[in-house]
């Protein structure tokens, strides 16, 4: 009576996915993905998703969002990541509320084109409750082996290089938030089968970009 | 896992206020057969899906999984509500493809921990849904169910009737 394998995004854009094959044991994984790229930032850390996904999360976004959202997180989903289907899955699989506002999300599911004009939007925290603020999970292609910033903090030994073909205007924007440091929202890049975290610990130096961005 | 009261049911509601009588009647159908469906007998239940033939693929998108629900009452329907008790349910999601409809979801939550119950009424709901599988599963199925359930609930009013006891008390006179 079991359904034939099927993989890849869903041609239904109505249909529901299946979630982890093991919910416990994959969110726990995915979650130890999470925590040990937060705790070392700029370090590509190996993730993974499920069989079946919304088009436009992709396996690693689908399995970031299955790890990260419940009914206490409210979700901010960008136009070009919150089409019906998406909507319909985040709901029905994580019961996440879906906000219209970036200011009141505790997540933002967005682009790496539109994260220039969601991030500034997102909550910060305040001094008395820093944590109070978003994190913005940004999906991307993936990462490059070039050096595309070099990254300095808390969790980094010296220095460490991050290869990611972003606008320059994005690195700016992070840069300005980890100034104004503890308050500022977390990132974290997913790309296909990876991650990198970049809390706002986190500084930002460009490499190859002589003039100050 | 805990499950929180039945929102499935709430929404249904709150959709049957919005859409009207047309949509109201479909609903109504809806909650009698999902109804018929998790007060059915496992075993009777499971027969009844494999005598079916030529059933389509279907998914399994939540997995059956019990939890308790906290079941609250209000003294005589009307009081402030209390929590009675917490109570195990067992909830199951599928998901039927490729069907004229496109995709298809079947919900069920059945009382107990029988994971099996949950995804035979769940598929049934799916299937039910469907223009080709409606009558068929109606007649097999749901109306003999129904049926059984009404005659069990008919004798067992009986006898209780039959063994009523009025209870008066005599007049002492004193006045």
């Amino acid at each position: 009576m079991e359904s034939a394998l099927r993989s890849g995004a869903l041609q239904d854009a109505n249909a529901l996915c299946r979630p982890f094959v093991d919910p416990i044991g994959d969110s726990s994984r995915m979650f130890r993905a999470f925590l040990t790229a937060m705790s070392q930032p700029g370090r590509v850390v190996a993730a993974f998703g499920p069989g079946e996904f919304p088009e436009t999360l992709g396996t690693t976004g689908f399995g970031a969002a299955l790890t990260l959202l419940d009914t206490d997180t409210p979700v901010y989903l960008s136009k070009k990541v919150g089409d019906a289907g998406t909507r319909a899955n985040l709901r029905f699989h994580c019961g996440c509320p879906i906000v219209d506002d970036p200011a009141e999300a505790a997540f933002a599911l967005l682009t790496l084109a539109e994260a220039e004009t969601v991030l500034p939007k997102l909550p910060v925290g305040t001094p008395d409750y820093p944590d109070k603020s978003a994190t913005a999970l940004i999906l991307v292609d993936g990462f490059t082996s070039d050096d595309t910033v070099r990254l300095t903090g808390p969790g980094i030994y010296k220095y460490k290089t991050l290869g990611l073909d972003a606008p320059r205007g994005l690195w700016k924007l992070l840069r300005e938030n980890s100034d104004r440091y503890p308050l500022g929202f977390d990132t974290v890049f997913v790309g296909d089968g990876d991650i990198v975290g970049l809390p706002r610990s986190t500084r930002i130096d460009p490499v190859n970009i002589v003039e100050e961005i | 896992m805990s499950v929180e009261a039945q929102p499935s049911q709430q929404e249904s509601k709150a959709g049957a206020r919005k859409d009207g009588d047309a949509v109201g009647g479909a609903l109504q159908e809806r909650q009698k057969w999902m109804s018929v469906l998790a007060k059915a007998n496992s075993k009777m239940l499971a027969n009844k899906v494999a005598g079916l033939k030529g059933l389509p693929n279907y998914a399994v998108i939540r997995p059956a999984e019990s939890g308790s629900v906290m079941v609250r009452g209000r003294a005589g329907g009307t009081g402030s509500p209390f929590n009675l008790g917490e109570m195990s349910v067992t909830r199951c999601v599928v998901q039927l493809n490729g069907s004229d409809k496109g995709a298809v979801i079947g919900h069920a939550y059945v009382t107990g921990r029988d994971k099996h119950h949950a995804e035979s009424a769940a598929l049934l709901d799916a299937l039910l849904q469907t223009a080709h599988w409606r009558p068929i599963i109606q007649e097999a199925i749901i109306a003999p169910l129904a049926q059984a359930a009404e005659s069990e609930r008919r004798t067992r009013r009986e006898k209780v009737a039959a063994t009523k006891v009025n209870f008066f008390t005599m007049v002492r006179g004193e006045d």
